[in-house]
């Protein structure tokens, strides 16, 4: 399963998104509102985008289908899944802790020749 | 009610173009109905009102339940399914159905597996047809007729050809993240 794992990597920050929201079972619109939350409006999900992502994570086995309600189609994240979003966030980590070391810009330090 | 027809060619690059197109027609007061063979739109007089309209392109029979409800809830509505291309639109102006680079480029990646699909067939006509027209049947009337149809299929190449290329590199560019537009 590791080679999956890396071949997933790195998300787009929309599908790393999704993957956070689906740690509880969700629909469509659902994830859209969840997106939005936990992204503080910073991430604009369309639905051609949301259709894309979900057919395409399920394919690769790191999200699954789990149950229906009217035409609306609910998921959850698999196991595959939770290490692929871990994995991501531990990216996202490695970056926030470079940026916190890099010296401010004009604050002395980043001009060196 | 008074309804318009128009007639436009569409070809499958130009995407970007019918969107604003649709926009502007919405903007001077009507709204599109439908679109049918070979090119005709249909639109109806209604409040002048500044909308989003976008295409996505998938053909109808992948066209869920699924993928109706994820647009619905999102506010878009499904107005017409041309040629595999899906019209959408949604009462704000400025509303986007792709939001990144990977997922619009998936979607030019879709036409261009149909314009694969066909190449094949318009080689096979342009052979046949510059065949004949080499081998020269020389009575009038079919001449004629043959040089007719050797232009239609040199100009359904071209256009396919041309079609291709445009969408490849629009694919290209937005995989590579840089979006350029139609």
């Amino acid at each position: 399963m590791n080679t999956d794992i890396r071949k997933a990597l790195p998300l787009t920050e929309s599908t790393a998104y999704i993957l956070l929201a689906l740690r509880e079972a969700a629909h469509g619109y659902r994830i859209m509102q969840a997106v939005e939350t936990l992204s503080a409006g910073t991430v604009e999900l369309g639905p051609g985008t949301l259709y894309g992502a979900l057919a395409a994570l399920e394919e690769q086995g790191l999200i699954e289908a789990a149950g229906r309600e009217g035409r609306r189609k609910y998921y959850r994240l698999t196991e595959p899944g939770m290490e692929v979003l871990a994995a991501q966030a531990g990216r996202y980590g490695v970056f926030l802790e470079a940026w916190k070391r890099a010296p401010a810009r004009g604050a002395g330090g980043g001009d060196d020749e | 009610m008074s309804d318009r027809k128009m007639f436009r060619l569409f070809f499958a690059w130009q995407d970007e173009a019918e969107e604003r197109w649709l926009e502007g027609m919405r903007a001077k007061g009507f709204e599109l109905i439908d679109v049918s063979f070979p090119g005709i739109y249909r639109f109806r007089e209604a409040e002048a009102r500044k909308v989003s309209y976008r295409l996505d392109y998938f053909p109808d029979k992948d066209r869920d339940e699924e993928y109706r409800a994820i647009f619905g809830d999102a506010g878009w509505r499904s107005v017409c399914a041309y040629n595999g291309w899906q019209y959408f639109t949604h009462p704000e102006a400025g509303r986007e159905i792709y939001t990144d680079c990977p997922s619009k480029a998936a979607k030019y990646r879709r036409v261009l597996r149909l314009l694969t699909a066909v190449l094949p067939s318009q080689i096979m006509g342009l052979l046949v047809v510059s065949r004949a027209v080499r081998d020269g049947d020389i009575r009038p009337g079919l001449s004629v007729a043959l040089a007719v149809l050797f232009v239609l299929v040199v100009a359904s190449f071209i256009m396919v050809a041309v079609s291709f290329f445009k969408i490849w590199r629009r694919a290209s560019e937005l995989e590579a993240g840089r979006p350029t537009g139609a």
